[in-house]
């Protein structure tokens, strides 16, 4: 599940680029700030925690992983599978969007207007990267706002209930955010499994005069 | 009957090659995700394979990070070592001297010889050299290996002979790039490959996306424009709809020329726009950046011409260091720049008789690829369709097939009476609109219709996979082609020599125009001299607008009336009885195999030895 808490705090991330613009500047700074936040407290959590975070999974697994059939090895070795993916996604974020640059690097000394332009740059490559590996839409299509009668068996998944909750079934309120899912997830594959915790999400770039 | 069990239906793209699988006799064509190399020691499957090869350094990357999951070591076979797709475009562009890309445009290169080791062009120092042919064969190798290896692990072993290969190829490819083309599959691995001229797949994909419904959308006596304007090339056919007893035909009449002229000229031409603003505002941009502008013009304009309510859309060049806050520099692309860039200078509203300009005339110029020296697209639609009309003229056949509507000959050029877009070009809606105004401004009023429903970048490869169910089957539409040009072998004349003066070469038509697969000709009526056992030099000459000329008719002058496609010298083995030198009477027979290969046969008139000659380019 580590993956999934790394890909929602990195989708906050990316998501969080647009108020910046300057169109929603005038009162979008603490809402980003916030959201920020809590995008790197995300993937910093996932990547030092080894407990599976909370819910921040997506229900039903699309695309199911045929099981090997294969007898229990003797002795597991360690498999980096997860961390290969968190970091090679960051790695496709940053190559196309500059994500890690724009993360690292520090807010506070730019204007609005040059951090406008930076999350021009992020949000064009991001939404790139998002399009290629994931086919994103919305939980519930109803429009926010509006009242909502929760699935059967869907609450404390797909759907996260807040306010006065109760027991009884059927559940309706009003839709606060319509959630996201993808229904296809179609991550880089290492060409050889990796047999250490991989560590480079960008390599330094030299160029040869 | 045939023993296939699946087609694979593959378009070979100038800047993005695509795979379509159809399982016999029934199945869907489905394209198929293709695993490439995303980064190095990362692979993923994405339905595209960019059509670029790049010629990494020794020791560039470790060999475990260019590893496959079909070539588990690489660089074992390959030599040179080299990797294709998408890995190869992003880091190329980067290290341009190492990357090849347009290799299918060097493959119809009048001027180099596409089996020599010429790629990357004008790279030097260290780099090694693949030939265009080298390059076709790549990308095929490695969409078939991704192909069996993703089929593989999805449970399903194929066979590899088991598949029926359709390859598309311009239809503005003459005989020797559809050979090397051909030849370049056969050495990938596959067996028997039929080819497809691309706006005919296009066609054959819409008439599957339409269904049944395709048939209403045209009638008879229709003329059909397949206009497709890709990354690197436009490629122009028309169709005419017939009523052939009760149910509608489709005939190709006519095919445009080479042109190297296509979106990705399109998406430089806004950079360069782009970059005069912001060197104007005091800002400098590396050849890095410029890049990154070029990628950032082009989704500017996907913008602005996907959303009619926005006047301007801002680009955002990030600097090549990590500070991505100080350093970016930002502009914009409005809608100004794109009415003057892309309406008013690729699709401007040009009149019908105004004709593309010629090469500037300079003196020397780089001996590349030869792109059009003239980028406005509506003008060398203009001259395809008055050539087009040239063509139909011409011939009895083609004629007849106007027999109801002869106003349709009567004006200077062939009018359209619908448009099928194809190519990544025309996903814009305003550019679709725009020929067609161009168009009906053409015919004074009168607009053709859109054939609607097209999916841009992969309906070649999903109408080549049809194309080979329809035929393998037997079931459904076939559109009747045959060759799009004839073909001639040039004669010396008998005249006594005269000091600086060549004297001109008449050529013999071998081929005619519309011959159709599995037939041939035999010209008994004349006997030529063959000479073997010696070196001997033939010429080969080509035609898109003779469609009159039938085999045996002799077109005097011939550098001036037809284009010469290729010269070869060789050797034929002689013959018993005849000494080296001495000529051999002979027979011409022409022929076109059922899979659409063109062979030439010279049959000695008193039994039944022949020899063979190859279409196929040597250079002098």
């Amino acid at each position: 599940m580590k993956l999934y808490a790394i890909l929602a705090g990195v989708g906050i991330g990316v998501l969080n680029c647009l108020s910046l613009l300057p169109a929603t500047a005038g009162y979008g700074r603490f809402f980003v700030a916030g959201g920020l936040a809590l995008a790197l407290w995300l993937v910093f959590r996932a990547l030092v925690q080894p407990s599976p975070p909370p819910d921040y999974s997506i229900p039903e697994p699309v695309k199911p992983v045929q099981p090997l059939p294969q007898p229990e090895p003797p002795k597991a070795e360690p498999s980096f599978a997860a961390e290969y993916a968190a970091v090679s996604l960051l790695g496709a974020l940053q190559e196309k969007g500059r994500l890690v640059d724009f993360l690292m690097d520090d807010v506070a000394a730019y204007s609005n207007e040059q951090v406008g332009a930076a999350a021009r740059v992020v949000h064009q490559g991001g939404r790139q990267v998002l399009k290629e590996f994931f086919d994103i839409g919305p939980v519930s299509t109803e429009a926010e706002g509006s009242s909502v009668t929760v699935p059967e068996g869907a609450a404390g998944s797909s759907f996260r209930l807040i306010g006065k909750v109760g027991a009884a079934a059927p559940q309706s309120g009003q839709l606060v955010h319509k959630g996201w899912q993808t229904s296809r997830i179609d991550l880089p594959r290492p060409s050889s499994p990796p047999t250490k915790q991989p560590s480079l999400i960008a390599p330094a770039q030299v160029e040869l005069r | 009957m045939s023993d296939k069990s699946y087609v694979l239906g593959i378009d070979l793209g100038t800047s993005n090659s695509a795979l379509c699988a159809l399982d016999l006799p029934s199945g869907e064509p489905t394209i198929r995700s293709l695993t490439q190399i995303l980064a190095p020691g990362q692979i993923g499957g994405r339905p595209l394979l960019p059509s670029a090869l790049y010629l990494p350094a020794v020791n560039e990357f470790p060999p475990e990070a260019l590893a496959l999951p079909w070539q588990p070591a690489a660089g074992q076979e390959a030599d040179p070592l080299c990797f294709v797709g998408e890995f190869a475009r992003q880091h190329g562009a980067l290290v341009p001297d190492r990357l090849v890309t347009s290799a299918k445009s060097w493959l119809s290169n009048p001027h180099t010889d596409p089996r020599s080791a010429v790629l990357p062009w004008g790279a030097e120092g260290d780099v090694p050299k693949v030939s265009a042919f080298d390059c076709a064969r790549r990308y095929l190798a490695h969409m078939r290996a991704a192909f069996l290896s993703g089929e593989a692990e999805e449970g399903r072993e194929r066979d590899p002979r088991g598949g029926q290969l359709v390859l598309t190829v311009p239809a503005s490819f003459d005989e020797v790039a559809r050979r090397l083309t051909a030849d370049a599959a056969e050495s990938a691995g596959f067996h028997e490959v039929i080819l497809l001229e691309e706006p005919q797949a296009a066609f054959y994909a819409w008439t599957e996306q339409a269904g049944s419904d395709w048939r209403q959308q045209v009638s008879a006596g229709d003329v059909v424009l397949v206009c497709d304007v890709g990354g690197g090339t436009c490629d122009f056919s028309l169709l005419v709809i017939q009523d052939v007893d009760g149910n509608l035909a489709v005939e190709r009449v006519s095919v445009g020329e080479h042109l190297l002229l296509g979106g990705d000229n399109m998406d430089l031409a806004l950079a360069y726009t782009l970059q005069a603003r912001i060197e104007e505002s005091g800002q400098a941009i590396d050849d890095w950046q410029f890049l990154s502008l070029i990628q950032g013009a082009s989704r500017a304009k996907v913008q602005l011409l996907s959303d009619d309510s926005l006047t301007e859309v801002p680009v955002a060049v990030p600097s090549r260091g990590s500070s991505l806050f100080a350093k970016t520099i930002s502009t914009k692309l409005t809608r100004d720049d794109l009415r003057a860039v892309l309406l008013d200078g690729f699709f401007a509203l040009t009149a019908a008789d105004e004709m593309p300009i010629e090469d500037g005339g300079d003196a020397l110029r780089e001996f590349g690829l030869p792109y059009e020296a003239d980028a406005v697209i509506s003008k060398h639609l203009a001259r395809f369709l008055t050539r087009s009309l040239q063509n139909v003229r011409a011939s009895e056949n083609l004629r007849s097939l106007f027999a109801n509507r002869p106003e349709v000959l009567e004006k200077s050029f062939l009018h359209p009476d619908a448009v099928l877009f194809n190519g990544g070009v025309f996903k814009a809606a305003p550019l679709r609109e725009r020929v067609i105004t161009l168009l009906e401004n053409w015919s004074g009023g009168n607009a053709p219709r859109t054939l609607s429903g097209f999916e841009a970048d992969l309906a070649v490869a999903r109408g080549a996979a049809v194309y080979g169910r329809n035929r393998l089957t037997g079931q459904g539409l076939r559109i009747k082609a045959g060759t799009a040009r004839s073909y001639y072998i040039g004669l010396d004349s008998a005249r006594p020599a005269v000091p600086g003066f060549k004297p001109p070469v008449s050529a013999l038509c071998v081929v005619p125009q519309g011959m159709e697969e599995g037939t041939e000709h035999l010209l008994t009526g004349k006997t030529f001299g063959l000479v073997t056992g010696r070196p001997t030099v033939f010429r080969f000459f080509a035609s898109e607008v003779r469609s009159d000329d039938t085999p045996g008719i002799l077109v005097p002058n011939a550098e001036m009336n037809l284009e010469e496609t290729h010269k070869i010298e060789i050797t034929l083995p002689p013959m018993e009885a005849f000494p080296p030198g001495q000529p051999i009477p002979v027979h011409l027979n022409s022929v076109v195999t059922e899979l659409g290969n063109l062979e030439l046969w010279m049959k000695h008139t008193a039994s039944d030895q022949r020899w063979k000659v190859e279409f196929q380019v040597r250079m002098e």
